[in-house]
């Protein structure tokens, strides 16, 4: 007691770290077993402080922990954002979403049939399992119908209906782009692809609310999604673990969005002194994860654009005066990214041989 | 950030106060074994313990500071052998190694902070500035026969290389480490009174300063002719709060240590946003730097005694060579004479109006000040010119402006903000002085102990997973 009288302060943090060091070393293997931090130099009791961000206390179990961690770390959320709304949801969801990834196309096509929603968004190049037969001709049918889509300009109207989902890039482009108001932003800094669905992170404000993606997909519907994501999560996992996962998020938002035309953004670049020096963060790693992300482009529901071009520099780094911090452009370089999109709208293309049958046609009625 | 905030290591984080590594390795077992050493080893093991943390921190440089270790310690001893009350020419021979020393400390500072003006990416090593600075004020101290002479190259090479003052201050005199060394008492009552002193650095670093910090990143990134004019006010005062936070912090932190490990407690700040005038802001402000300056080079000047011409003269000198310590490049030697001119005026009338107005004096300071340290944290002319501009809404600039972004920088960050004008409020810190043995109050700082390890393991602990984007 004497101790404590002398020095309060030493003996709690003498104590603290001693209870927070035997509770991390305790559930080292356990709860804490995807702590990455620890070094012959980093003190064990950082677990518990991590376990504490990713929402994974000493009493939680390990099927809870694999869910709120699942082999890949949140990233930090500081910024601008008001750091108070992170939400974090609770972790004993019921995995409706994994189990839509896991159906064959056929029983996709079932239950949409049977929920009355015609023909699925199920389509795809070779990525996506192949649609069976029967269902396929009415499926097939029903597309052929739909006018043939190009990349070509379009006007400021069509962002009306349009969604922008992303990360902190896509953040500058809302708030700098030069968008109206009446175009749709779901984003948010230090979003991952596994924030979108399979986290359930509430990251959308709407009307007080924080909601997720498939909350907030579900009870609106958009023509066009934009989505520019990956950079975050270039930490943890591979590029094709990233991949996996960035497949299903597009496949759920075509689910989700029947109507939509879906624009599959590369990830920006980074610039050159961050390119040099990052063993994560540089256009290498980048350039990978994006050209597995080009080959979902069908022509017809996924398109793929690269805004790169217009950004970088001969090497392929963020150009040097476009950025202050090698990973955002400057407010003022935003409007080039928006010229790119209005370039490069979906828009009906008009087939030469319909020009040529017209022709014919006319000649022919003659 | 340019000037002091930013510090590269070329080695592992152990001299980061703010990290895990020093906090729960290096220093408890620091203090148990200097603790358990009988006094006259201590300094060795100081000597030993710091030599290891630079070493793993700052490789690159490590032979350097032994360097400058070794050749300062023996131009302290050729001046030993040179009694003062001989013969002109050994008085002479003195004069000339001082003038050795100084030129060689003083070449070694020139060098690196030049270097580093002219290519970002040519760092300085860590700490050079300070441990010129008192390497200079030892040898100047020797010369003036204020301080004998340090016989043993060990208690020479602790003072010089103390882990706790090499990376950011405060500048320590020879006599209080001596002090320190060779007749601390380590005692418990120390001990949690030094503790005390850390978490409060640490809470100020790591949860006040790192996220002002954050707002100014933000407008950093967005650009300088992006930002609304509201938001340049914002991002300016929240600039001068992050700046302070952070060196006061740190400092607390070492002057913290140095006081478990029996050393005479210094201060470094003393409440200088409460000041009423420039020239008693930079009594308060770094003060250790501002006495330096003071004892070793504007007295030597003449000080203010030699008529107002000398006096002007040398205040302009002693700020234009601040300026340059604290970066080569050409802002910080402006942000130095801008300080000398307002001194000057200070000195010439204005300190007496200032005197007897005592809002006015407030405002005058809380404006100008950070108006300063725009120049000092901006590194381009231009640059500085567009956040002025930004500031006074100038030309109808600003491109691509987000007259939202106030808005969203303020809700994130006026907690922070708050926060940090509270605690420059000095009525705060006496009623802290006043009642910090109570038990809630310990147990306040044991939770902002916590809360600091918490922002560490999670902002610093990986790059690779704590990056966002």
């Amino acid at each position: 007691m004497g101790f404590w009288n002398k020095c309060p302060l030493l003996s709690l943090v003498l104590a603290g770290g001693l209870m927070i060091t035997a509770v991390s070393w305790i559930n080292r293997n356990g709860v804490y077993r995807e702590y990455k931090g620890e070094t012959v130099m980093t003190p064990v009791l950082g677990a518990f402080f991590w376990g504490i961000r990713e929402g994974v206390y000493p009493w939680t179990s390990t099927a809870q922990e694999a869910l709120a961690v699942g082999g890949v770390s949140q990233a930090g959320q500081e910024t601008g954002e008001a750091v108070g709304q992170s939400g974090e949801e609770s972790v004993q969801k019921p995995p409706d979403f994994e189990e839509v990834c896991q159906e064959t196309a056929g029983e996709t096509q079932a239950r949409l049939e049977g929920e009355g929603k015609g023909a699925s968004a199920a389509q795809g190049n070779g990525d996506f399992p192949p649609v069976q037969e029967g269902q396929g001709e009415a499926a097939g049918q029903d597309r052929e119908e739909q006018a043939v889509l190009a990349l070509g300009p379009v006007e400021e109207s069509y962002f009306d209906d349009a969604l922008f989902i992303g990360d902190s890039r896509t953040q500058g482009l809302y708030e700098y782009g030069g968008f109206g108001e009446q175009v749709t932003f779901y984003c948010k800094t230090s979003l991952t692809v596994y924030d979108l669905f399979k986290k359930e992170k509430a990251f959308i404000k709407e009307d007080g609310r924080n909601i997720t993606l498939k909350e907030a997909l579900g009870a609106r519907s958009f023509q066009k999604i934009y989505l520019m994501i990956g950079i975050n999560e270039m930490g943890t996992g591979t590029a094709d673990t990233f991949f996996g996962e960035y497949q299903k998020v597009v496949r759920e938002i075509m689910r989700l969005q029947p109507d939509a035309v879906i624009f599959v953004q590369a990830i920006m670049h980074v610039g050159a002194q961050k390119n040099a020096s990052d063993p994560v963060f540089n256009n290498t790693n980048i350039k990978e994860r994006n050209e597995k992300i080009a080959t979902l482009a069908d022509g017809k529901t996924v398109f793929f654009l690269d805004v790169n071009g217009r950004l970088c520099d001969e090497n392929g780094n963020l150009s040097e005066g476009f950025s202050n911090d090698q990973v955002h452009l400057k407010a003022k370089y935003y409007k080039i990214w928006k010229q790119f999109l209005m370039e490069n709208g979906a828009v009906e293309a008009k087939p030469v041989s319909e020009g040529i049958a017209a022709d014919a046609n006319g000649f022919m009625e003659k | 950030m340019a000037g002091i905030g930013t510090v590269n290591f070329t080695g592992l984080n152990t001299l980061v106060f703010g990290s895990l590594e020093f906090l729960f390795r290096y220093l408890p077992v620091f203090l148990a074994v200097y603790a358990l050493t009988p006094q006259r080893f201590r300094g060795a093991v100081l000597f030993a313990g710091s030599l290891l943390l630079y070493a793993v921190g700052e490789p690159k440089y490590v032979l350097l500071l032994l360097g400058m270790a070794v050749m300062n310690y023996l131009f302290g001893k050729s001046m030993e052998k040179l009694s003062v009350f001989q013969s002109g020419t050994e008085k002479r021979k003195r004069k000339l190694w001082l003038a050795v020393s100084v030129s060689c400390n003083v070449l070694l500072l020139v060098y690196f902070k030049i270097s580093n003006a002219l290519d970002s990416g040519f760092l300085l090593p860590v700490g050079l500035s300070f441990y010129t600075f008192k390497s200079l004020s030892y040898l100047i101290d020797v010369y003036r026969l204020e301080v004998d002479v340090e016989p043993s190259f060990v208690h020479f090479g602790a003072y010089l290389c103390n882990f706790t003052q090499i990376v950011s201050g405060p500048i320590m005199r020879y006599r209080d480490a001596q002090k320190g060394m060779k007749y601390g008492r380590i005692t418990w009552e120390g001990m949690e009174e030094g503790l005390k002193k850390l978490v409060l650095g640490l809470a100020a670093k790591v949860l006040l300063a790192d996220r002002l910090g954050i707002l100014w990143n933000d407008i950093c990134t967005i650009g300088f002719e992006s930002i609304s004019t509201p938001l340049a006010w914002l991002g300016m005062f929240g600039y001068s709060l992050q700046l302070y936070f952070d060196f006061a912090g740190y400092s607390l932190i070492a002057v913290g240590i140095g006081e478990m490990m029996g050393f005479p407690a210094i201060q470094n700040f003393d409440q200088p946003y409460a000041s009423r005038c420039v020239g008693e802001f930079y009594r308060k402000w770094h003060m250790t730097l501002g006495s330096w300056f003071r004892d070793y080079v504007y007295i030597p000047l003449g000080g203010n005694r030699r008529g107002t011409a000398r006096t002007l003269r040398n205040i302009l000198i002693v700020w234009g060579l601040t300026g340059f310590w604290h970066g080569g490049s050409l802002n910080f030697v402006v942000w130095g004479l801008v300080l000398a001119v307002l001194l000057i005026a200070e000195k010439q009338g204005l300190g007496k109006f200032l005197k007897r107005h005592a809002f006015f004096s407030h405002l005058y300071v809380l404006l100008l000040i950070p108006f300063t340290w725009m120049i000092f944290a901006i590194p381009s002319f231009a640059d500085i010119g567009v956040y002025f501009s930004r500031l006074f809404c100038l030309f109808g600039s600003g491109v691509s402006v987000n007259v939202n972004d106030f808005v969203k920088e303020l809700s994130a960050f006026a907690p922070a903000v708050g926060a940090g004008i509270f605690f420059c409020v000095p009525a705060v810190w006496k009623w802290y002085e006043r009642h910090k043995k109570n038990k809630c109050v310990v147990m306040a700082l044991a939770v902002l102990f916590w809360a600091a390890v918490y922002r560490i393991t999670n902002m610093q602990g990986n790059p690779f997973m704590y990056a966002n984007f």
